[in-house]
């Protein structure tokens, strides 16, 4: 389980963005969460966000499918 | 006859067109042994006797009254425990779907249905295809019938543990990431993730709905082409699927595919990315050597870094996985394993903007891989390491590890994981082979010629301590 020493994201921050998705959860889920959480932000951290105006999701609508 | 229950699908439709074995003794076989064997290995779930001997004497009647329902005709399958069956429970290995009987069959279950198959019952998951192994979910994990000590990979482990073991002669898998590839490949049988939207995903439990892919799995390529050929199809209930037509009889094999194929190895994945171990390579690289040897031709190809795909994949599947089971995390937490929860409440943190830029980066990943196939036939690779021990994972596994099956869940091209021969250890290795988009038979056709000329299907599990030594195909 990650420490505070190490953690990227302290459980206060992470308090906040747990308010903030209107989420209310025990101790247990919570904890799970701060260490999940870990991951998930180093992995955001890594995605690519440099794209051209026109560069198109992988997900397009298309009318005729629904 | 003996040892029906490792007759391969093909070999059994054969005899039953010819008469000389019916699908209810074929089916009864089977029904036999996995009352004798399955707590094993815990493949099933839930048994359908009355429903599989129903099936087996309606087949047997057809056949025959000379009536063809096609390849599946009287052959018994398994399904994945999160594909929706009329009338049969459906947990999705969930606590929270317990007592779930679904009141419609997926489609995908009502071809297999109107192809005169038999449902031998319903396969152990991880917890909605993603989170395990896991102890506190409705039934234990599967185990590995090559050693009951390990474990069968997942998340269709019961239904590659099943096969494996004679205890289906085939079954559908689903494949988010891998979960279709892995169960084939360390328990030693082939399975295909089709092309995404080549089988529909109507009335299957979601894990990812833009990663999700249902498709077959059995003990050669043929079988799995021949199970493929029934469930295929467009499905205008299913938004994500393909409406290109099926081209051809997906059953029919081209045998002699090898020559003049041109194979390439995205060698820096599995050689810097994420290491294989020196039997793994050793296997790969005689493999490779196997169909040299019969025509085909090695380049080694450059794709983007398995990272990459990974984390595309990954902020897209968890938004995704979040907004399924939102409900469930506020309401009911304590029904959901702990696997499960630890993998996937995170999604809530997800913003938008993080969301569709993996959307976007997606569109670059796969315009790059499929640009690969200006140049070669197909793709190869080992599919993964063999099967370690059976025991509780690390829940943060799923975001180190480095996976060399999720980049085509991120394109959507066809997967097939075949057996590549045994470990020292006598656990089954595994190759891979992907394919252009809507090339599901040239990948199947390579796999089942490569079966053709390696020895590695005439060895079958033994249940140690259960039944004599003496199993082969």
């Amino acid at each position: 389980m990650t420490d505070a020493d190490t953690a990227i994201v302290s459980r206060e921050d992470l308090r906040v963005l747990v308010r903030n998705a209107g989420l209310d959860p025990s101790d247990q889920q919570f904890e799970e969460m701060f260490d999940a959480y870990q991951h998930v932000k180093a992995m955001l951290d890594r995605l690519n966000r440099d794209f051209g105006f026109a560069d198109e999701p992988a997900h397009v609508y298309s009318p005729l499918k629904f | 006859m003996s040892d029906l229950h490792f007759m391969t699908a093909s070999e059994a439709a054969a005899l039953f067109r010819s008469g000389k074995l019916s699908p209810v003794e074929l089916t009864r076989a089977y029904l036999d042994r996995i009352e004798a064997l399955d707590h094993l290995i815990d493949s099933y779930i839930t048994v359908t006797i009355e429903r599989a001997m129903a099936d087996a004497g309606r087949a047997e009647r057809e056949i025959a009254a000379g009536l063809d329902r096609g390849p599946m005709h009287g052959i018994p399958y398994c399904l994945k425990d999160i594909v929706e069956t009329e009338g049969i429970l459906t947990t999705g290995q969930s606590r929270s779907l317990a007592q779930h009987i679904p009141t419609k069959d997926a489609t995908l279950e009502a071809r297999l249905r109107a192809g005169g198959a038999v449902l031998l019952g319903k396969t152990t998951t991880w917890e909605f295809a993603h989170g395990g192994p896991s102890w506190d979910v409705v039934a234990p994990p599967a185990r590995n019938p090559w050693n009951r000590e390990n474990h069968p990979a997942g998340s269709s482990s019961g239904t590659g543990a099943a096969i494996a073991a004679g205890m289906a002669a085939t079954g559908i898998g689903t494949d988010t990431g891998g979960s279709i590839r892995l169960p084939a490949a360390v328990c030693g049988i082939a399975g295909l993730k089709p092309t995404y939207g080549r089988v529909s995903r109507t009335g299957v439990l979601p894990n990812s709905f833009t990663h999700d892919h249902a498709g077959p799995m059995a003990w050669t390529s043929q079988d799995v082409a021949m199970m493929l050929a029934v469930i295929a199809g467009h499905d205008p209930l299913d938004p994500g699927s393909g409406e290109v037509p099926v081209a051809g009889d997906l059953a029919q094999l081209d045998e002699r595919v090898l020559s003049g194929l041109t194979i390439g190895v995205p060698y820096r994945w599995f050689e810097e990315e994420a290491p294989s171990s020196a039997e793994v390579r050793e296997a790969f690289d005689a493999a490779l050597a196997a169909m040299v040897d019969a025509g085909a031709r090695v380049v080694p190809v450059e794709l983007p870094s398995l990272e990459s795909y990974a984390d595309a994949k990954k902020t897209i599947a968890m938004a995704e996985l979040y907004s399924i089971h939102h409900k469930t995390l506020k309401e009911t937490p304590h029904l959901l394993g702990e696997s499960l929860r630890y993998r996937i409440q995170c999604g809530a943190l997800i913003r938008a903007e993080d969301y569709v830029q993996a959307m976007r980066w997606r569109t670059q990943l796969s315009r790059v891989t499929q640009a690969v196939f200006d140049t070669v036939d197909i793709l190869a690779m080992p599919t993964a390491e063999p099967a370690g021990r059976l025991e509780a994972t690390p829940h943060s596994w799923l975001f180190k590890h480095k996976s060399l099956t999720t980049p085509f869940n991120t394109t959507g091209n066809p997967a097939l994981s075949v057996c590549n021969g045994f470990s020292k250890a006598g656990m089954p290795l595994s190759l891979q082979l992907v394919g252009k988009p809507f090339d599901d038979r040239l990948v199947l056709s390579v796999g089942s010629a490569y079966e053709q000329i390696t020895p590695w299907r005439a060895k079958r599990p033994v249940l140690a301590g259960a039944e004599p030594a003496s199993s082969a195909a």
